[in-house]
């Protein structure tokens, strides 16, 4: 055995450990095993992070071995491609014999390397070998399918099989694996994924990529409006708690509407095979105010105007007032405006004004400021992607889950029978294999076993 | 609510089932097993009758989604799943000794989420990710998989104690357990149930991530560790029926992928975020 090994050539020896299972089971339990640091140790930290928590030589021991981004890492890969090669070189082995087993159908067992796993016997009296044989194929054809025949020698010999599909199941579902992979090589090379955010009102053509860089959409997509619903209680009441985040969506080809969408969580926009998920949101800043003004002499000088950002309004003698800035939610302290009191176009007084409970005023040199309400902008922030690997995936896991329904629930059945004369009638012999699922095979041969004797009701002896 | 107490009564039938199992396991009483079984499957009814009252209560509360959304949930169902894939298990095959191993999962299940304070039973509204219907798809099938294993690993420790009397001599007919071949059987059963189960858990989720994410695959921690429990029962599945392994070290295969699914469900949410939380 050992010398056997040494004898053979090393492309034989390559061949023969790229198709063993021993190698499967070992890169399975490989895989998994390494796995296993990429869920305990961060991915993509900076160096200073994993220096911080671990300490400088581990820190480097880690970015060595690439367990920083473990699952790209070249080991990781060869991994990867070896459990595929070692799929491809098992069924190239393994194939030729599937379809030869697919395709037999000799009714001669007898002194050939057929495996039979189950087997019965008995006699019968009073009846020929034609019209036994007939008994049993009647039989094979109501419970399994139609029997081939064979006669040697007064010796009737018949097989029949069921289910011979059942064997491509493994290679349908190790297929599936090279889907996956080619999936994802080519979500990969030509796909995407990358970040917006888009203010209410406005629209955008580049979008951020996470891998770094800007892309161009070669469209426009505009967010009409952004809106946060909130639960209610059973009485009506919100509770505070979000419910949705919706955004109205209209893309834009050179300036045309092409599409609208209203998008929300679980359901995007797609366009073009770039899709848009609701992903965030938050305050990008206002549009205007609405400002009250009294003058040195308590006089109302404004009364709820409404600022743009950027613009002035006329005050007493010449004096103005800016409206420098303003946010929807100042340091978590609600609507707040910037504004400048300018005179002879200088600044003499400047303040931040809270939009706050009544009555709360602001001085700003000989004037009194008051916010009545902030006409504020919200951004929804988008996720956007293109994987035309997808469509490859989804092959992927349908042949996946066919295949391993078909590889572990169903099996391929093969029976033979013998009907041989003997004194006074005949012996017959069942005998069958499957290729899986050989406890509920057993039954069903006992099963088959009985009913045959049954045809043959008195007859039989024993 | 109702529904808590409910699942209360659940856990408690679930309780008396496993004591009747095991007397049945050591008397080798026919009556005593029976009771076992009718314990187990009133147990599970009233498991079902406390998911369907806990669903109503969510739409009387004014939120109304399937309750598969969180750890309480998802452990009453988990209880649910095991001793429905069990009476199946039962009744095509036959060996309520089993249960004696299998009873007590159903049982804690339920019991270490309604004793344990930390976690809420309150019905709280889903946040906007959740609302899919891909999540019940997933949710689903994840838990009939671990269900399916969480059998296997009974049987397997079941088949670990035999084999441990066999060799002290003990004949390989008779005895307490059903004897090893048979187990070794069916623990590879339960093993081929789950996995194409786990198969599709794994699937939906992918489905549902690119859904509402646009990427399939983030190699997260809770997808990776998923990944890692397919792996180890790939494994455990290529080792019986190409490579022929048989007995102990398939069974201990079994219990190390077990430990995967419970490390997938509880040591992702609880000691990876662990580790990681303080240095975010
Ligand atoms: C859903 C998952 C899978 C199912 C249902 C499945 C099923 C099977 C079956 C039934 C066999 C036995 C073939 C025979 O005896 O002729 C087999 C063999 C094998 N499997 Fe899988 N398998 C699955 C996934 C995998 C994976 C993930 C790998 C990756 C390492 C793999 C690698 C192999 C290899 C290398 C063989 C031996 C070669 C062969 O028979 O073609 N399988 N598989």
């Amino acid at each position: 055995m050992s010398k056997a090994k040494r004898n053979k050539g090393p492309v034989k020896a390559l061949y023969d450990f790229l198709c063993s299972i021993k190698l499967s089971i070992f890169v399975l339990i490989a895989l998994a095993a390494t796995s296993i640091f990429g869920t305990v140790i961060q991915q993509g930290k900076p160096h200073g992070v994993y220096a911080q928590e671990y300490g400088e030589g581990v820190a480097r021991a880690i970015e060595f071995f690439r367990l920083d981004d473990m699952y790209h890492s070249w080991w990781f890969q060869v991994l990867l491609v070896l459990l595929l090669v070692n799929i491809a070189f098992c069924s190239f082995k393994r194939l030729p014999g599937a379809i030869r087993l697919m395709r037999y159908k000799d009714p001669v067992f007898d002194g050939k390397p057929v495996a039979i796993q189950e087997r019965c016997e008995f006699k019968a009296k009073g009846v020929g070998a034609e019209e036994a044989a007939e008994r049993v194929a009647a039989l094979f054809r109501k419970k399994i399918g139609a029997p081939v025949r064979e006669d040697r020698d007064g010796v009737v010999y018949l097989f029949a099989t069921r289910g011979w599909w059942s064997r491509l199941g493994v290679y349908i579902t190790h297929s599936s694996l090279f889907l996956f992979a080619v999936g994802a090589i080519i979500g990969a090379q030509w796909g995407f994924k990358g970040f917006v955010q888009i203010p209410e009102g406005e629209s955008v053509r580049q979008v951020a990529l996470r891998s770094g860089g800007t892309r161009d959409l070669g469209f426009e997509v505009r967010c009409d409006k952004f809106e946060v619903s909130f639960y209610t209680d059973p009485a009506g009441r919100p509770t505070g708690r979000p419910k949705d985040y919706v955004s109205d969506l209209t893309v834009l080809e050179n300036g045309k509407e092409v599409l609208r969408k209203h998008i929300e969580v679980n359901d995007p926009l797609i366009y073009k095979g770039i899709y848009f998920y609701q992903s965030s949101y938050g305050q990008a800043g206002g549009r205007a105010a609405w400002l009250t003004v009294f003058g040195p002499r308590r006089n109302l000088v404004a009364h709820r105007v409404r600022v743009e950002k950027g613009r002035k309004i006329p005050l007493e003698n010449g004096d103005e007032l800016l409206l420098r800035a303003l946010a929807g939610d100042f340091r978590g302290m609600g609507p707040a405006v910037d504004v400048v009191v300018l005179r002879d176009g200088k600044d003499v007084a400047q303040s931040v004004v809270l939009q706050a409970p009544q009555g709360n005023h602001r001085r700003l040199g000989a004037y009194v400021v008051r916010v009545d309400g902030v006409d504020s902008v919200m951004y929804t922030g988008l996720q956007v992607a293109k994987d035309p690997g997808v469509p490859v995936i989804w092959a992927g896991c349908i042949l996946i889950t066919l295949g391993s329904m078909v590889a572990f629930f169903t099996s391929h059945r093969r029976v033979w029978a013998r009907v041989r004369p003997a004194r006074n009638g005949v012996e017959v012999f069942l005998g069958g294999n499957a290729s899986r699922n050989r406890i509920s095979f057993e039954r069903w041969f006992e099963g088959l076993c009985q009913q045959t004797r049954e045809a043959f009701e008195k007859s039989v002896t024993s | 609510m109702i529904n808590d107490k409910l699942f209360g009564i659940a856990m408690i039938v679930y309780l008396v089932a496993t004591l009747f199992y095991i007397a049945h396991l050591v008397t080798k009483n026919r009556a005593l097993g029976l009771a076992g079984t009718l314990t187990a499957l009133g147990g599970w009814l009233i498991n079902t009758a406390a998911i369907a009252v806990r669903w109503v209560e969510t739409h009387n509360a004014g939120y109304g989604y399937v309750p598969l959304s969180n750890m309480y949930e998802s452990m009453v169902f988990f209880s649910w799943s095991i001793m429905l894939i069990y009476l199946l298990f039962e009744h095509f095959y036959g060996y309520r000794s089993i249960g004696a191993f299998v009873a007590p999962l159903g049982f804690l299940g339920i019991a270490v989420v309604s004793l344990n304070p930390r976690i809420s039973a309150d019905i709280q509204p889903l946040v906007p990710a959740l609302q899919s219907n891909w999540l019940t798809a997933h949710v689903v099938t994840c838990f009939f998989g671990y269900a399916a294993f969480a059998i296997g690993f009974a049987v397997s420790i079941m088949y670990l104690f035999r084999r441990r009397s066999e060799r002290r001599g003990q004949s390989k007919e008779g005895g307490l357990l059903p004897p090893s071949r048979v187990l070794d059987e069916l623990a590879y059963k339960a093993v081929a149930v789950g996995f194409p189960l786990l198969t599709l858990g794994i699937l939906t989720g992918a489905a549902w991530a690119n859904y509402a994410w646009g990427t399939y695959w983030s190699w997260d921690p809770k997808e990776t560790w998923s990944l890692i429990t397919w792996l180890v029962y790939a494994a455990y599945l290529h080792a019986r029926f190409t490579a022929g392994w048989r007995g102990e070290r398939l069974a201990w295969l079994s219990v190390i992928g077990f430990g995967c699914v419970i490390f997938t469900y509880w040591g992702v949410n609880y000691v990876l975020s662990g580790l990681h939380s303080y240095a975010g």
